[in-house]
């Protein structure tokens, strides 16, 4: 067990870890410098909208990635920090990879029978699980632009209608079974996720609303995600303990 | 919407040239993700000489497969509207979508009043895509560097309540895509969406492991019937006839 994670902080995880991190850098410096460009040619959106994106990234990210990390301390100490860094910091998420890595050392995560070889086995099966995403994503990303190209001539509003269609069954399926798996969970009923979702929601459209209300209240817009996730968080405690 | 005129041969050629450079890194920063994720695993297995356990392996992969396999394939479609093309390479690159890519692009369009799909959209977007990016490698050093440190300092409820982060963020996501649709059009996601699930739900009740391949999934099938709705319903209906209630009550 200790050698297992002597072994996972090497110098040579450590640094292999740290260049994929440095390709996600990379990788958002050149998008950013060929929006930079566009932008600059084009005039698709003004410097203060810019900015308002780049605040609106920030906020949103903030709340969703501490709660992601506190999973991610636990696989910290399972499979030790450079392997956590290098498949949470790109390509997974931190509740998949923990049952990734799980599965692929044979439930030994954290016990005395997880050995070097454990490491080993358990780092193929989350890479594996990581590389279905990224080889997707290269073979279908053109030929979804091509045809969106194609459909944004024949018939304009059909992407906007996707585009909010979609994700809100996406969000629409995600809440409903967060809600009701909280209230049928086996422990007893807990009505914390279905207010947090609702109370998400309603602060949400709140928060958006005193937006547009007044030119001095304009900055809640940046904010609606940040706060309403407080809200959310407040109700789901309080919800729990009824 | 305030793009200029794009129908001119110049922007058209412009555009083109951009997205055939999009792809070209893209795909290339994509590839080479690929080929170094697995790195650390050839290091630890062929260079040290620690092997694989083969039956762990196996046992492993096919975990993978059934778990995320029709994942895989859902997911960079069925996102697509939203993140665009730039979006699609960046989200799977750096992960976490649902919980993060997908709720910066929704918070960065409600706050611009873009219009998904449009070229305002998609390049805020990529703004707000590229500091949520920047913003969780910074989280995940703090947790990285003091992460067993903090959880001590903080208590165990601080560190329970987080729990309700996730479901609050889905909750502001149904808020803000829903906004853009009309009353009609989220009747039928809902009562589909419904459907869909009690489906997979009755599925699950017949074959408990054909139930489990699917409800994994069931965020991905939901979507791409969503989308296939989405096109029918612009099919029939014919371009800009969707009423778009843009914040309600205004």
């Amino acid at each position: 067990m200790t050698e297992t994670l002597q072994l996972a902080h090497s110098p040579v995880v450590w640094g292999l870890a740290l260049g994929m991190v440095g390709l996600v850098l990379v990788q958002t410096y050149m998008f950013v410098a060929m929006a930079n460009r566009y932008v600059k040619d084009t005039g698709v959106i003004t410097h203060a909208e810019r900015a308002k994106a780049i605040r609106v990234g920030t906020i949103a990210t903030i709340g969703p990635a501490i709660a992601v990390f506190t999973v991610a301390i636990v696989l910290i100490g399972l499979i030790g920090a450079p392997i956590t860094l290098s498949r949470i910091g790109i390509i997974g998420s931190a509740a998949f990879e923990g049952l990734t890595a799980n599965a692929g050392s044979g439930d030994t995560l954290g016990t005395a029978e997880f050995t070097p070889t454990l490491l080993a086995t358990a780092t193929w099966v989350m890479a594996f699980g990581g590389a279905g995403w990224l080889v997707t994503t290269i073979l279908f990303t053109k030929p979804l632009e091509t045809a969106q190209e194609k459909f944004e001539q024949t018939n304009p509003a059909l992407i906007g209608l996707v585009g909010a269609m979609a994700p809100f069954m996406v969000f629409f399926v995600m809440g409903y079974e967060q809600s009701m798996g909280g209230i049928t969970a086996d422990e007893g009923a807990n009505y914390g996720p279905l207010a947090a979702v609702v109370v998400g929601a309603l602060a949400m459209w709140g928060f958006v609303r005193l937006a547009h209300l007044r030119r001095g209240l304009a900055w809640m817009g940046e904010w609606a995600i940040g706060l309403a996730l407080v809200l959310a968080i407040i109700a789901g405690v309080l919800a729990e303990r009824i | 919407m305030d793009t200029p005129d794009l129908t001119t041969q110049q922007h058209h050629d412009y555009d083109h040239a951009y997205y055939r450079k999009v792809h070209d890194r893209g795909r290339l920063s994509l590839l080479v993700a690929l080929v170094g994720s697995f790195a650390i695993p050839f290091y630890l297995s062929v260079v040290l000489g620690h092997g694989v356990d083969v039956t762990t392996l196996t046992a492993g992969m096919i975990f993978v497969l059934g778990f995320v396999g029709i994942i895989w394939i859902v997911e960079p479609i069925s996102y697509y509207p939203v993140l665009g093309p730039v979006g699609n390479y960046m989200s799977f690159l750096s992960g976490n979508i649902g919980n993060m890519r997908m709720p910066v692009v929704g918070g960065v369009q409600k706050a611009l009043d873009a219009e998904p799909g449009t070229k305002r959209a998609e390049l805020a977007a990529v703004y707000g895509l590229a500091a949520s990016t920047i913003t969780n490698l910074v989280i995940l050093f703090v947790v990285i560097i003091g992460g067993t440190f903090i959880v001590q300092a903080l208590p165990d409820s601080v560190l329970a309540a987080f729990t309700y982060a996730i479901p609050g963020i889905v909750g502001a996501m149904i808020y803000a895509f829903g906004s853009k649709l009309s009353p009609r059009n989220i009747v039928i996601v809902v009562v589909l969406g419904l459907l869909i699930v009690q489906a997979i739900r009755l599925v699950g009740q017949v074959s408990e492991g054909a139930g489990r391949l699917l409800g994994t999934g069931q965020v991905g099938i939901a979507a791409a019937v969503a989308i296939v709705v989405a096109l029918l319903l612009a099919r029939r209906e014919g371009p800009a006839q969707d009423p778009e209630v843009e914040d309600p009550g205004e």
